[in-house]
């Protein structure tokens, strides 16, 4: 990442550079490094969204022509790829206004896709929480089993457990 | 299309930006919405007929002090916002600085005075002075204002009601300074509160408007 900025501030002196040929050049490099790293930007939040690359690679394009007609508003002295990418975000949001979508009206079938997670570790950690659970006393397994697992206080727990309340 | 061509067109016929062509653009429209806001207080209400006098002279400094600090406060921020990547950094407090500034000296100024004077004060020479002032500023902000939004078009703001906001603020300032000439209530509660409350106005007028007009 740094270094693709790295590669964007050189391009980028190349564009104030008098000769045309070194500009051409210089701005011709710094969009392409650009345009990889705004094709992979929009892609992750399209499909976030539930749009396709198609869409991805048009808004991606208009980016592209943005910041080609708005390049007299980056400052030389500042940093090129934070110009980059508020210009690349404003378009996203601007995108979305644009079309009334948002994460709400995304197809049924991402969404399982979107929000399924794996629930390996949870499962891993149960088991190795009854691993050990089954090494304690009896008295020791119920008071955690009531309070920490169960989550009731002190005073709630059954009075029938086997461990008592020191007086 | 292919984007890579895209990037070969764009890149094809290439003109050097020209970096300080924007902040003089907008420098220029603040210059013509300020002509054109003294054109039009000068045409409508005009000045007030005892300006002359070295006390309204000094009250009339002392609005323009408070208008020009709104404006020189605003204008650097109005054009950090056209910069993507740079409009975040917005300092409110700088913003605010001028009106929170005289808001303190109207309070002190009334905890100083008698209880009695403190109407006169703040509702200004006659009963409608205050709705006086507050219309003429919007009004003559109107101007600054269009002038404003029609130059921060050309510049690539990426929070438009941020944006729409302070130029609405810079545009109050103008127009309050074209005011200054003819308010006829020469106190410090008075400028605080009325002038503020319109240039606030002007601020929530341009906030609404950004939006809808700066989108690029």
């Amino acid at each position: 990442m740094d270094e693709l900025a790295h590669y964007h501030e050189r391009d980028l002196r190349a564009l104030n550079d008098s000769q045309p040929r070194r500009q051409r050049w210089g701005v011709s490099r710094a969009s392409r490094a650009a345009g990889g790293q705004l094709r992979a930007y929009y892609r992750r939040r399209f499909a976030l969204i539930g749009h396709g690359h198609t869409e991805a690679e048009d808004l991606l394009q208009e980016a592209l022509i943005a910041i080609h007609t708005h390049r007299g508003t980056y400052d030389p002295l500042q940093p090129f790829t934070p110009w980059v990418y508020a210009i690349a975000r404003y378009k996203f949001l601007d995108y979305l206004r644009r079309t009334k979508s948002s994460f709400r009206n995304m197809p049924m079938e991402n969404a399982q896709e979107l929000t399924a997670r794996s629930d390996l570790a949870a499962v891993e950690s149960g088991l190795d929480l009854q691993r050990l659970m089954s090494r304690i006393s009896s008295k020791a397994r119920a008071a955690i089993q009531y309070v920490k697992l169960e989550g009731l206080s002190v005073s709630e727990r059954p009075l029938d457990a086997e461990c008592r309340s020191p007086p | 299309m292919n984007t890579y061509r895209l990037i070969d067109i764009l890149s094809a016929n290439l003109e050097p930006a020209r970096h300080g062509q924007f902040g003089r653009t907008l420098i220029v429209a603040m210059v013509t919405g300020a002509t054109a806001a003294f054109g039009l207080m000068l045409a409508t209400v005009g000045p007030r007929p005892d300006l002359h006098s070295t006390a309204h002279l000094e009250w009339l400094a002392v609005k323009l002090l408070f208008a020009l600090s709104v404006i020189g406060t605003g204008a650097p921020l109005l054009l950090r916002s056209t910069r993507p990547g740079l409009e975040n950094a917005t300092n409110w407090a700088l913003v605010l600085f001028p009106l929170f500034a005289a808001i303190a000296v109207a309070l002190a100024t009334l905890l100083l005075s008698r209880p009695q004077a403190w109407r006169g004060m703040l509702l200004g020479a006659n009963t409608v002075s205050s709705a006086h002032c507050l219309l003429c500023i919007e009004f003559f902000a109107a101007i600054p204002l269009a002038a404003l939004i029609w130059v921060l078009r050309k510049g690539a703001p990426t929070r438009l009601k941020l944006c729409g906001a302070i130029a609405g603020i810079v545009a109050g300032g103008i127009g309050a300074a074209a005011y200054a000439l003819s308010c006829m209530s020469d106190t410090i509660p008075f400028i605080a509160v009325w002038y503020g409350a319109a240039i606030v106005l002007c601020a929530v007028i341009g906030g609404q408007l950004g939006p809808r007009l700066l989108r690029w």
